[in-house]
C-alpha cells in the first residue's frame, strides 16, 4: 500500500472582508506544508524490542482538521456577478502548495474559487448542479458556485502533468513535469444548520 | 453580518480582536490560511503570501502544541462498546480479549504493571463501562454480564443477562437505563432493561449485525457485517426494526450504481446525535488496489436517515484543459489505505474519527466535517511493525481492533488483537515525530505456527499472500462477506484471476468468460484433510490457500508466481494452522431437534430427495468430490462454465450464509429450495410443509 501523498489544507476564512483594509497580506509559516518534507515511504514506528517502547514517524505530519464555515451569504437567487464585482472582492488564500494556490472570493452568495494549476481537470463528482460553472485552461481553472441553503457539492481539480521546455547549453530539451496533487472541495449548508461549510481536502 | 465558528464549536465575529486573540493558539494548529488580498494583488501583497510560505517547513511551536488540548473540554464518556474501552473514571482500561476468553484491565497511566485478566464464561466481544460497572457482551453462550470492578482489579459477576448466541457489539441510552445488544449470528438485536437486568425484547434482523448507537434513548442504528444497509431500531413500545439504506462509498461509485459493503464492525455518532459514521468496505469501490473495493466512512445524517453525500447522476460536469470532454468519472483522489476499517471513535475536541485499519495495523484519523471524511486522513500513525525482517506479518502491534481515548482526548489506547499488544499514541501533538508506546500484554495462546497463521490472516502488507487486503478482509472471523467475486482469465498468464465486479474487467480480454465466486465461510468448514476448491481441483488446504493467493494477487510477468511460491508455501502453511485452530465456528445448536426440524432432517435423508447422497452429514455435510450439476443459464453477469462438476459445499453453518448459490441469486434457503428445479438433488414433489421443514433443519446444521 502506498501512503496518501496529499495533504489536507483547512479553509480559513478569517473575515477579511473590506480589501482596502488588507492590503498586506498575513503570511504565516504555519499555514502551508511542503510535501518535499515528507517522506515518501515510512516503514511505521521502528522496532526497540519486546518491552514497552518508543516509536516514531507517522507516515505523514499532521495538519489539523479544520474546517470553517463560509460567510453566511444573502439568501437570495442573485445572478452570477459581473466581471468588475469580482475585480473588487477580497481573494483569500485557501489552498497554497507548492504547485498551485487556490483563492477563493465571494461576492453575494456566489463563491468563486480561482487555481493557478496548470493543465487541470475539474469536475462536479457528485451534488448540486445548479448554478455551477467549472472550466479550466493550460494556466488556471477556476469553479464558480452558489451557496444556498440546501446545497451540498463535492468538486475535484486534478492538475495533470505537462511539458516543459528549457533552455540549456545544448539548446532547448522537454520534460514532463507533473501536475501536483488533487484537490476536494466538499461545500454544504444542510437544512436546520446556521451556516454553510466548505472543507478543502 | 459575517461570523466563522471553529472547529470547536466557539463562534466569534472576526471584528472582534479579543475573541480572535482567546483562539489564537487554536487556529495556529488549524494551519490557516490567513493570507488575504484585493485583486488585482499589489505589489507588497498577494502573491507573495503564497510564495513566500509555499516553501516553509511543517513547524508547529511546542506552545501550540501544547495548547490545542486544553482547549476542549472534556467530553462525556463514550456509550458505544468496543474490544477497548475506558473505564469511567479514566483510571483503567479494560480489553475484551476473546482470543484467551478473559476481560484484562491494564492501570492507568500505562507502564509495566501487569494487566489483571477476570476469566469470563465464553468470549467476551465488547465492553463499555456505564458509571462503576462494566457491561460485557459474551458471544457463546450470549449473554451481558455486569460486572463490578473489586478493590484488587479484578472483576465480580453482578448480573448475567442471557441474549440470542454470539452477543457481539454494545451500546446504552444516555441516562444509562438501556442496553441495546447485537447477536451476530443469531442475526438479533435485544433491548436490555438494566435496573431490572432483563431483557425487554429480541427484534430479527439481517444478517451479522454489529455496530450499535443509540442516539437519543428512543433509536439505535446497527451495522452488518454483510451489505451496506444499516438497521434502525426504534426502542419504544415492542421495538420496530426497519432498514435504512445507505450505499457505500458514493464518490466513488460509477453514475447511477450503489455500492455493497462488508467489514461493517463498527458506527460512531456525532455528539450533537446528527451524524452517523459507519466505517466499512465499499465492495466494487474503485481504490489503489481497486480489484478488491476500498475502505470507506460513510455519513448518515439522522435528521432524515439519509447519506450525506448525495447520490451521483446525470450527464458529467466540469471542464478540463487537457480533455476535449469530461468523461463520467468518479473521485480520483487517493484515499487512505486504512484497509479492514475495525474499530473507530468520535474525537469530539477536533471534530474528526479515529479509525484502526486491521490490514494496514495504522491509525488514521480523519475529519469528521467533511461530506466524506475518507478522502484524506489528517492523521496516520503506524502501529504495527516486525522485530523479525523474515516475518511477513506484524509481530507488533498486529491488528488494532479496539480503540478508546483519553478523558482529554490527548491519548488514543489501541487494542492489537493479533499479537496481544496494547498502542499508546499521542494525539494533538501536532509535530512530525508522533510518540508512539507498544506494551505487550499476552502471548497467543495458539502454536507457534498458527499463531503466525493468525498475524498473516489479518495483515494486508504483505506483497505475496495479501497486498492491499487481506485474509480477514473477506473472510472476517472466518466468515464471510456475501460478495460473488468473478473468476476470469488473468491479463498476463492463463492462470485465472478474481475481480470484484464486472465494470473492473480487464479491458484487453473481451468478451470472455466470468465465473461466479462467493466468498465461502471457512470458520468450522475447513477441518477435512481435502480436496478443496470449487472443482476439487486442490488436494488439500495448503494447495488451496496457493491457489487462492494467485487468484487474488494477479502476479504479473515481473513477479512471476514460480518465484514467489517458496514464501507463499510457508504463509499457507501457517494460515491452515490458524484456520482450523484460531477461527472459532459459529455457536451450534444447544438444544434438541424440534418436530418440524426432526421431519426436515427425514426429508434430508430421505432416498428421494437424494440430499445426504452427496452432503454426507458424517463428513461435514459434504462428499468432498465434485459433482456434475446442471447450470443455470447465463446471465449479463455470469457465463455458464464448461467445467459442470462443482465440488459439494459444506452445509456446516449454511442457515447464516445467505445468499446462496455461486452467484447469490436465492437471497434465502426458501428460494433455493424454490428454485432447485432438481439440479441438487430432487426436490421438486416437496410438499410446502415438506419444503419449510428441510429449511428448518437446514438451519440447524
Amino acid at each position: 500500500m502506498k501512503p496518501a501523498s496529499y495533504l489536507l489544507l483547512a479553509v480559513a476564512l478569517l473575515g477579511c472582508t473590506d480589501p482596502k483594509s488588507h492590503a498586506a497580506p498575513v503570511a504565516s509559516a504555519e499555514t502551508t506544508v511542503d510535501p518535499a518534507t515528507i517522506p515518501a515511504e515510512d516503514a511505521g514506528p521502528s522496532d526497540a524490542g519486546a518491552d514497552a517502547s518508543d516509536a516514531a514517524a507517522p507516515r505523514r505530519p499532521f495538519v489539523a482538521p479544520s474546517v470553517r464555515t463560509l460567510d453566511i451569504p444573502e439568501e437570495t437567487k442573485s445572478p452570477i456577478p459581473k466581471t468588475p464585482e469580482w475585480t473588487d472582492t477580497v481573494r483569500r488564500d485557501v489552498v497554497v502548495r507548492p504547485e498551485y494556490t487556490c483563492t477563493l472570493q465571494h461576492v453575494r452568495e456566489w463563491n468563486r474559487i480561482t487555481c493557478d494549476a496548470a493543465n487541470a481537470t475539474v469536475t462536479l463528482v457528485t451534488g448540486t448542479r445548479d448554478g455551477t460553472l467549472l472550466w479550466a485552461t493550460r494556466d488556471s481553472a477556476q469553479i464558480l458556485f452558489p451557496v444556498r441553503r440546501g446545497d451540498r457539492r463535492v468538486i475535484e481539480l486534478l492538475p495533470h502533468a505537462k511539458l516543459v521546455t528549457v533552455d540549456g547549453n545544448y539548446g532547448p530539451s522537454q520534460f514532463e513535469q507533473p501536475g501536483g496533487g488533487p484537490v476536494v472541495l466538499t461545500e454544504m449548508w444542510l437544512e436546520g444548520e446556521d451556516a454553510p461549510t466548505l472543507v478543502v481536502q | 453580518m459575517s461570523f466563522f465558528a471553529v472547529v470547536g464549536g466557539a463562534v466569534y465575529t472576526a471584528a472582534n480582536p479579543m475573541r480572535r486573540s482567546r483562539l489564537a493558539a487554536l487556529l495556529v494548529l488549524a494551519s490557516e490560511l490567513s493570507a488575504c488580498h484585493s485583486e488585482p494583488p499589489s505589489s507588497d501583497g498577494g502573491a507573495p503570501a503564497s510564495a513566500s510560505s509555499s516553501s516553509a517547513p511543517v513547524a508547529r511551536s511546542s506552545a501550540s502544541a501544547s495548547a490545542a488540548p486544553a482547549a476542549a473540554s472534556v467530553p462525556p464518556p463514550p456509550r458505544e462498546g468496543g474490544a477497548l474501552v475506558r473505564a469511567a473514571h479514566g483510571e483503567a482500561l479494560y480489553i475484551a480479549d476473546e482470543d484467551r476468553s478473559a476481560v484484562l484491565r491494564i492501570a492507568l497511566p500505562l507502564d509495566e504493571r501487569a494487566p489483571i485478566a477476570t476469566k469470563m464464561p465464553g468470549r467476551p466481544a465488547q465492553a463499555l463501562a456505564v458509571g462503576d460497572l462494566l457491561l460485557v457482551t459474551i458471544r457463546d453462550p450470549g449473554l451481558l454480564l455486569v460486572m463490578a470492578p473489586a478493590a484488587d482489579g479484578s472483576l465480580a459477576e453482578t448480573a448475567r443477562i442471557a441474549v440470542p448466541v454470539d452477543a457481539w457489539g454494545l451500546a446504552v441510552s444516555p441516562d444509562g437505563k438501556t442496553a441495546v445488544v447485537t447477536s451476530a449470528w443469531s442475526h438479533q438485536v435485544s433491548v436490555v432493561d438494566l435496573d431490572a437486568k432483563t431483557v425487554r425484547y429480541s427484534l430479527d434482523v439481517e444478517r451479522e449485525p454489529r455496530g450499535v448507537v443509540v442516539r437519543d434513548g428512543k433509536v439505535a442504528y446497527v451495522s452488518h457485517l454483510v451489505g451496506s444497509a444499516l438497521t434502525r431500531i426504534d426502542l419504544d413500545g415492542p421495538g420496530k426494526a426497519s432498514r435504512v439504506d445507505f450505499p457505500a462509498a458514493p464518490l466513488r461509485t460509477p453514475l447511477d450504481a450503489k455500492l455493497d459493503a462488508s467489514f461493517g464492525f463498527s458506527l460512531a455518532m456525532s455528539p450533537d446525535g446528527k451524524r452517523l459514521f459507519a466505517a466499512r468496505h465499499a465492495l466494487g469501490a474503485p481504490g489503489e488496489a481497486a480489484w478488491f473495493g476500498a475502505p470507506t466512512v460513510d455519513v448518515l445524517m439522522l435528521a432524515n436517515d439519509k447519506p450525506l453525500a448525495p447520490a451521483r447522476a446525470g450527464k458529467p460536469l466540469g471542464g478540463s484543459a487537457v480533455e476535449d470532454k469530461i468523461e463520467e468519472t468518479w473521485l480520483t483522489t487517493p484515499m487512505p489505505a486504512m484497509v479492514q476499517p475495525r474499530a473507530m471513535v468520535y474525537r469530539q475536541s477536533t471534530k474528526t474519527v479515529l479509525v484502526a485499519s486491521e490490514g494496514a495495523h495504522t491509525l488514521y484519523e480523519l475529519n469528521a466535517v467533511a461530506i466524506d471524511p475518507g478522502i484524506t486522513s489528517v492523521f496516520e500513525q503506524a502501529l504495527g511493525s516486525s522485530a523479525d525482517p523474515t516475518e511477513p506479518a506484524p509481530t507488533r502491534c498486529g491488528a488494532p481492533s479496539g480503540i478508546a481515548l483519553s478523558p482529554d482526548e490527548t491519548l488514543a489506547y489501541v487494542w492489537c488483537r493479533a499479537t496481544g499488544d496494547i498502542a499508546l499514541v499521542e494525539l494533538g501533538k501536532f509535530s512530525e515525530a508522533a510518540s508512539v508506546r507498544v506494551r505487550h500484554l499476552a502471548d497467543d495462546p495458539l502454536p507457534a505456527a498458527a499463531a503466525r497463521g493468525r498475524r498473516a490472516f489479518y495483515d494486508a502488507s504483505d506483497p505475496i499472500t495479501s497486498g492491499g487486503l487481506a485474509c480477514s478482509g473477506c473472510h472476517p472471523e472466518g466468515r464471510d462477506d456475501g460478495h460473488v467475486w468473478l473468476e476470469v482469465p488473468g491479463r498476463f498468464t492463463k492462470a485465472p484471476i478474481f475481480v470484484g465486479s464486472t465494470y473492473m474487467m480487464p479491458d484487453d480480454k473481451k468478451p470472455y468468460d466470468r465465473y461466479p465466486r462467493q466468498t465461502p465461510m471457512l470458520a468450522g468448514r475447513v477441518a477435512a484433510a481435502g480436496p478443496y476448491g470449487w472443482h476439487a481441483q486442490n488436494d488439500d488446504l495448503e494447495a488451496r490457500i496457493l491457489e487462492g493467493t494467485r487468484l487474488h494477487r494477479w502476479f504479473n510477468p515481473e513477479q512471476p508466481w514460480e518465484r514467489l511460491q517458496t514464501a507463499a508455501k510457508q504463509r499457507a502453511g501457517a494460515l491452515a494452522g490458524f484456520l482450523r485452530g484460531g477461527l472459532v465456528p459459529p455457536p451450534k445448536l444447544a438444544r434438541p431437534l424440534t418436530p418440524q426440524e426432526e421431519r426436515g432432517r427425514d426429508v434430508f435423508s430421505g432416498a428421494d430427495t437424494g440430499c445426504a447422497g452427496c452432503h454426507t452429514p458424517a463428513t461435514e455435510y459434504t462428499a468432498r468430490v465434485a459433482v456434475p450439476i446442471k447450470s443455470p443459464p447465463a446471465t449479463a453477469a455470469f457465463s455458464v462454465e464448461a467445467n459442470d462438476a462443482f465440488k459439494t459445499p459444506s452445509l456446516l453453518f449454511v442457515g447464516g450464509t445467505a445468499p446462496y448459490y455461486h452467484d447469490g441469486r436465492a437471497p434465502t434457503l426458501e428460494a433455493l429450495i424454490a428454485g432447485n428445479e432438481d439440479r441438487m438433488g430432487k426436490t421438486s414433489q416437496l410438499s410446502e410443509e415438506d419444503r419449510a421443514a428441510l429449511v428448518a433443519f437446514l438451519r440447524t446444521l
